[in-house]
């Protein structure tokens, strides 16, 4: 137990408890603009942070990446704005919520399942750290493949009912992600001359664009009287009752499993985490058919997801010195600089500093818990603002916001189409998630494929039991729920479906 | 809300002129025109860096940077341009004036990107001083057959193209190491790209690839534990994390090969400001922070003047044209 | 904006307890048609484009052209199948109609925010930033100085705050 209490005792120090009030209020703020990202700003904190002791530093970098977990879902739930690209999958019924008039209840929800998310993401990292890292050392290209083709089975789920363009928003969310240098032979593809493009079209850019600009835009292209509709009138009330509490408890479960899993996954985090974890969710309710229009399951199930791939990403990071997801590339550069290189060694060397972040992440998710809690209340103020007013200020934060993100003039450019594209793609039936879905993995689907094919040509899949696992659970997420209903088909679900039929 | 009616265009008119007036005193974007006499710098100096914030170029940029803050006692700001393997910030740098103001930290991408068909030419840009290397290696899984660096070329030779050894992406020095080590030896490897350093190391730790072609500082922990067997370093003598392993020239094949940094400005400054920059950076770089901060990293603080650096790059970047066009 | 904001929580609680509509309306078979096609061409356009990408480093069969090859001809099949559905049995429509006035009025943002774009190059970020903000809540429909002045300088004071001196921003 020495390594616990040493890990612990380290932190009973002021200074660190002020580094952590620091983060916890900075994450939560650029958590909350959307566009710059928890990676963006633990990188920047990362140049000031180096001549800090390595608690110190840590404890102010590891409270920027939780507190960021908790103010993004702000701007998802009240303008359809992802703060950061983690609560992508919160727009989906937290928005719906907000229009509904229960922004309340989603904001508190989701603040509390989010804490619940990364206790249990912490968890991992205090008791399964070890193991795991053999598990991750064994995702090669042809597992992350199969993972990624799983992820995309979702596209069915996130289209809300609109299956085929859907899937057609799906597919060119993976067009666009094949634009940039090929990534394995380098070559130009797509990129038009334009040297941004190499590095792939900015998917931050794009999210930004696609769900908070045409969300503002559609509103004034349908304004009434020369003004914009107002997304949001009343709040509601603040605390979930008490049968809204017990609905939050599967989607948690579900939430907490799949961050998990996702978390300890090298280079796949909170983004990928919550759309997965909605659409088991989803799958798993008692109403599937309210997700998507103002599910409080449906807000559950990612946040929680989310913010439990952080203990997993951690653990990843320190196990194996691989990056869990963006934040921990970011974070991992000024460990080294410390001289904690992240590896097994650390275990053996440092095995107090294990605890030591697992505190620091502990007091982080209390703090800004806490914060979100009493925060909402200024909230209010900003939805009393006049139609018009909140509108300049979301294209404003969004434009400032992208530029931030690489100093790119591009990129703004590149938002602003998107926003363009966004508006269509709505007003012609066309759901946003698959597009972002498709960008986010299309990528990661192409690389990794071709690299197993490098590695072990066409029959990589056979010669791996964890990617075959996830290809057939890929197949089965995608003909389960018809097999399902052809076997329910002479009870119940038939009654049903003929009722739902005009 | 509709009672008043003022013309707003009106409003804004006057509101701009207003604001402006009220900011005239602000400095200009481009930062000032330095004076012709003013002895230099006049102002912030503005340091780039090609790749995102948080990065190892971006943290060497922020050692220096507070470095040569004192010691040229003026502020200097780190600024991140990053995008198209580094070439959008190579381009913003080269674009801007030569007034010793906008100064960069640039990796030995600034050398290999023009043969990878970006419009990058070091011919753009005045060397100031090299600042560190980072020198290659190439290591085997520990579960790996291979002993030597002679057995994984005796293999490669055997069946050529059987042998993988992943880099970290398509166009990195990485990858142009393990050519640069097949063209020597005569073999040919199967190289697999993936995105960055530590997923390719990874991949060979975790066996999914044969060998990783990577930096001294990536593998050196994981061959200290035992998870990785480092074969071969390509510099000239042998590595000082990594001292029992023997260079590929030790071992008959003439490979030095690594990445490195230097700091560069838009071409056409002038002597003095030349001279002062060259002397701010070689102080900087024997700084106690800065050897410390290379050296945890696993890299080498080697420096090389302004001359010695502005040879060294047309250098590589003729090498690095007759290796790519293979 | 009483009136507007009456109707907006008037919606919203229909929303809310998932008030039956009476008849969705539906989109119009001409107008699927042409989406659809519309996405047809894109995948096609992906095909063809994919198929002129120099290949020189070939990997084999499996180079840099047969990723966005097979993307464009799900685009394009996909967007076949929403010609069929579409043909079939236009969806319903989730939006409200256009309105003319908000037509032109996001149009005169887009403007605006290129017009920014362009002078941002050669003024301080703030004296733009305040110009465009008082511009787009003037096209909005804002009058009165609380809305032209007092908005605007919030705005952008914070932006500059947060963005360029808090984060360091190069605005």
């Amino acid at each position: 137990m020495t390594p616990v209490l040493e890990g612990i005792g380290a932190l009973l120090d002021p200074t660190i408890l002020l580094c952590l009030v620091i983060g916890t209020l900075l994450g939560t703020l650029v958590g909350a603009v959307p566009g710059i990202t928890a990676t963006m700003a633990v990188a920047l904190a990362a140049g000031f942070t180096l001549t800090l002791e390595p608690l110190q530093g840590l404890a102010v970098l590891l409270s920027i990446y939780v507190a960021a977990q908790f103010g993004d879902r702000v701007p998802a739930i009240l303008i359809n704005t992802p703060g950061t690209p983690a609560s992508i999958a919160t727009t989906f019924d937290g928005y719906p919520m907000a229009k509904a008039g229960r922004a309340g209840v989603a904001l508190t929800s989701s603040a509390l399942v989010s804490a619940v998310g990364s206790l249990a993401g912490i968890l991992i990292l205090i008791f399964l750290a070890q193991p795991i890292a053999g598990i991750a050392l064994r995702f090669g290209p042809i597992e992350m493949f199969a993972l990624v083709a799983f992820g995309m089975t979702m596209m069915v789920g996130v289209s809300g009912g609109r299956i085929v363009k859907g899937l057609a928003a799906g597919a060119l969310g993976l067009l666009l992600g094949a634009v940039g240098r090929d990534p394995i032979s380098g070559e130009q593809r797509f990129t038009l001359g334009i040297p941004e493009l190499s590095s792939g079209v900015p998917f931050i850019a794009v999210i930004v664009g696609v769900f908070g600009l045409a969300e503002v835009f559609n509103q004034i292209v349908e304004a009434r009287s020369g003004r914009a509709a107002k997304p949001i009138e009343q709040l509601g009330r603040w605390w979930p009752d008490r049968a809204e509490r017990r609905s939050l408890v599967k989607p948690a479960g579900i939430g907490a499993g799949v961050g998990a899993v996702v978390g300890v996954v090298p280079a796949a985090g909170g983004d990928i985490a919550g759309i997965i974890a909605w659409d088991q969710a989803r799958r798993a309710s008692k109403h599937p058919e309210r997700f998507g229009k103002g599910s409080l399951e449906g807000v559950a199930a990612p946040d929680t997801a989310s913010t439990a791939t952080m203990g997993g990403s951690v653990t990843t990071t320190l196990a194996i010195g691989v990056p869990g997801d963006s934040v921990m590339a970011a974070m991992l550069g000024s460990m080294i600089v410390w001289g904690l290189t992240p590896g097994p060694a650390l275990f053996v060397q440092n095995p107090d500093l294990v605890f030591s972040i697992a505190t620091i992440m502990v007091v982080a998710t209390v703090a800004a818990l806490g914060l979100s809690l009493v925060r909402m209340q200024g909230v209010v103020n900003l939805l009393k603002l006049p139609l018009n007013t909140l509108a300049v200020v979301i294209i404003t934060f969004c434009m400032v916001g992208t530029f931030a993100v690489q100093n790119s003039v591009f990129d703004v450019i590149v938002m602003l189409v998107m926003g363009v594209v966004g508006l269509g793609m709505r007003r012609w039936g066309f759901p946003a998630g698959p597009l972002v879905l498709g960008l986010i993995l299309g990528p990661l689907a192409e690389s990794n494929l071709r690299r197993a094919l490098l590695i072990d040509g066409p029959f990589a899949v056979l010669g791996s039991p964890i990617a075959s696992v996830l290809i057939a659970l890929s197949v089965l997420a995608l003909v389960a729920p018809h097999l399902l209903r052809i076997l329910k088909g002479r009870s119940a679900a038939r009654a049903r479906s003929t009722a739902d039929a005009p | 809300m509709s009672r008043t009616r003022t013309r707003p265009v009106l409003a804004v008119a006057a509101l701009g002129a207003a604001a402006a007036l009220v900011l005239s005193g602000c400095v200009s974007r481009d930062g000032g025109g330095a004076d012709a006499d003013a002895a230099f710098p006049t102002g912030t100096i503005t340091m780039f860096t090609p790749t995102q914030a948080g990065g190892a170029t971006d943290l060497t940029a922020r050692t220096l940077a507070s470095e040569m803050e004192s010691i040229l006692d003026t502020s200097i700001v780190v600024e991140n341009r990053p995008g198209g393997a580094g070439s959008v910030g190579m381009q913003h740098l080269a674009g801007l004036s030569a007034d010793g103001h906008a100064i960069a930290v640039l990796p030995v991408e600034v050398s290999m990107l023009g043969h990878l068909d970006y419009e990058i030419d070091p011919a753009d840009y005045d060397f100031l001083g090299q600042v560190n290397a980072q020198p290659g290696t190439i290591a085997v899984p520990a579960s790996s057959p291979y002993e030597t660096l002679d057995d994984l070329l005796a293999a490669a030779e055997e069946a050529p193209g059987s042998i993988t050894v992943s880099n970290a992406g398509a166009g990195s020095i990485w990858e142009t190491g393990a050519k640069a080590l097949g063209a020597e030896a005569g073999v040919e490897f199967q190289g697999v790209p993936f995105d960055g350093g530590a997923p390719a190391v990874t991949a060979a730790i975790g066996g999914q690839v044969d060998a990783v072609v990577a930096s001294v500082a990536e593998v050196a922990p994981a061959h200290d534990d035992g998870r990785l067997r480092v074969l071969a370093v390509f510099m000239e003598e042998r590595a000082p994390v990594l001292p029992d392993v023997p260079t590929a020239t030790e071992q008959g094949q003439d490979v030095v090969i690594g990445s490195w940094a230097a700091i560069a400005a838009p071409t056409g400054l002038a002597d003095d400001v030349k001279a002062t920059l060259e002397a701010a950076i070689s102080e900087a770089v024997e700084s106690e922070a800065y050897v410390s901060f290379v050296e945890d990293a696993g890299n080498i603080p080697q420096y090389r003047d302004a001359a010695e650096a502005t040879e060294f790059v047309l250098a590589e970047h003729e090498r690095f044209g007759a290796l790519l066009a293979g | 904006m009483s009136a507007v904001a009456e109707q907006t929580v008037r919606e919203a609680a229909e929303e809310a307890v998932g008030h039956p509509e009476a008849e969705p309306r539906r989109a119009t078979r001409a107008a699927e048609t042409a989406i659809g096609l519309g996405v047809v061409a894109l995948g096609v356009g992906a095909i063809v484009a994919a198929q002129q990408l120099a290949d020189l480093h070939a990997g084999g069969d499996f180079g840099g052209r047969w990723w966005p090859t097979v993307v464009g001809g799900c685009l394009a099949v996909l967007g076949a199948a929403s010609v069929v559905s579409g043909l079939l049995r236009p969806p319903a429509v989730d939006v409200e109609p256009l309105r003319r006035t908000g037509v032109l009025q996001l149009a005169a943002i887009l403007g605006l925010v290129v017009a920014y774009g362009i002078a941002w190059q050669y003024v301080h970020f703030a004296v733009v930033t305040l110009a465009l903000v008082a511009a787009i809540m003037a096209v909005l429909g804002g009058r009165g100085w609380r809305q032209l002045v007092l908005v605007p300088a919030i705005v952008t004071a914070v932006l500059y705050g947060v963005f360029g001196l808090l984060l360091r921003v190069p605005l």
